[in-house]
């Protein structure tokens, strides 16, 4: 098997498995995507994090940000593999869940307790090993503590959140 | 994504009948209890309901393909320009929002609606437990994630976290 294909057989095996950690609506996907290619190097910070940003705007789910994960790792291939490995998790556990949904719900019950803080941890590891991947001044830590704060107590928007950190982005461009 | 669930609602219920308000609620609770991004998953059992596995199929792709070619589009678009120092200081700044808002949806996460008592220490132990393995001590996330869900399983029981359900 040439290193491409098992590439995109790697990409579609971790997307499918990190859909799972998606319970609850949560994106416990993007610990597992960062744990998998940005840790190791494999994925820059500044392309996971651009792909995320840009699913916030696109309408539809935002899980479909994954298609820019696959194609800054394997071009088109990548992102249609990743549309894949999203789609059969998804598809399976739908068509389980309404053909036998009374079965179901008392297993699945016995997880949705713990999912929240599982899927807290995980995506308090994606943010705090994406801070580690940076290089962060201490005015710019304000900025993200200014952010945490927003989501958490004033539940903002994450389109705006990204639209405003663009905004910064394009002042400080400018001023320097 | 509840402009969408609105226009689904009247096109699903009202115009089409292919669902009644019942099973639309019933639909959106399982929902978000499936292992799947919440609005995917409502989308796919609607189309299990309607078309059966190959609807559940096609009403996963159709609703994901929009939204997926235009991030393509974006990558492909920012990836000409990726050297520019424009970019790579918007990108810069976007990638701290990113921080933020992953941090912050932890926060919101785990607090939910409020936290029951009993469930704090074992909530917190969950939610510091995971980074800490996987950043001190180098740990597969994989493993910290379903020990954790096993570990919870056992000690956190009938408690329900509605506000949890709203992170995406």
């Amino acid at each position: 098997m040439s290193s491409n294909a098992s590439l995109l057989v790697e990409i579609l095996a971790v997307i499918a498995f990190s859909t799972l950690f998606s319970m609850g609506g949560g994106n416990g996907q993007l610990a597992i995507i960062q744990d998998y290619w940005v840790d190791p190097g494999i994925l820059s910070p500044a392309l996971f994090a651009w792909a995320y940003a840009i699913g916030n705007f696109v309408p539809g789910p935002r899980c479909s940000f994954v298609a820019g994960i696959g194609y800054f790792l394997a071009g088109f291939p990548g992102a249609l593999v990743c549309l894949v490995g999203i789609s059969i998790p998804t598809v399976l556990g739908a068509s389980l869940a309404a053909h036998w949904h009374d079965h179901l719900k008392r297993y699945v019950a016995l997880f949705i307790p713990a999912s929240g803080f599982v899927i807290a941890g995980m995506m308090l590891t994606a943010g705090t090993g994406l801070a580690l991947n940076i290089t962060i001044d201490p005015v710019e830590y304000l900025l993200v503590a200014l952010i945490v704060l927003g989501v958490w107590l004033k539940s903002w928007d994450p389109g705006v959140v990204v639209l405003c950190c663009a905004g910064i982005g394009v002042l400080i461009h400018l001023s320097g | 994504m509840w402009a969408a669930i609105g226009r689904l609602q009247r096109e699903l219920i009202e115009r089409r009948k292919l669902l009644t308000p019942e099973d639309h609620k019933s639909l959106m609770l399982t929902a978000a209890i499936i292992p799947a991004p919440k609005f995917l998953a409502f989308a796919a059992m609607v189309g299990y309901r309607v078309g059966g596995i190959w609807g559940a199929v096609g009403s996963s792709v159709f609703i994901l393909l929009p939204g997926a070619l235009l991030v393509i589009a974006a990558c492909i678009l920012t990836g000409t320009a990726s050297e520019h120092p424009a970019l790579v200081t918007i990108q810069r700044y976007v990638g701290l929002g990113v921080i933020g808002l992953l941090v912050g949806n932890s926060v919101r996460m785990f607090v939910g609606d409020g936290i029951d008592r009993d469930s704090i220490l074992f909530g917190l132990l969950i939610c510091l437990g995971i980074p800490t393995y996987v950043i001190l001590y180098e740990g597969s996330l994989i493993i910290a994630a379903c020990a954790s869900l096993a570990f919870g399983s056992l000690t956190i029981r009938d408690y329900t976290r509605p506000g949890s359900a709203d992170v995406e």
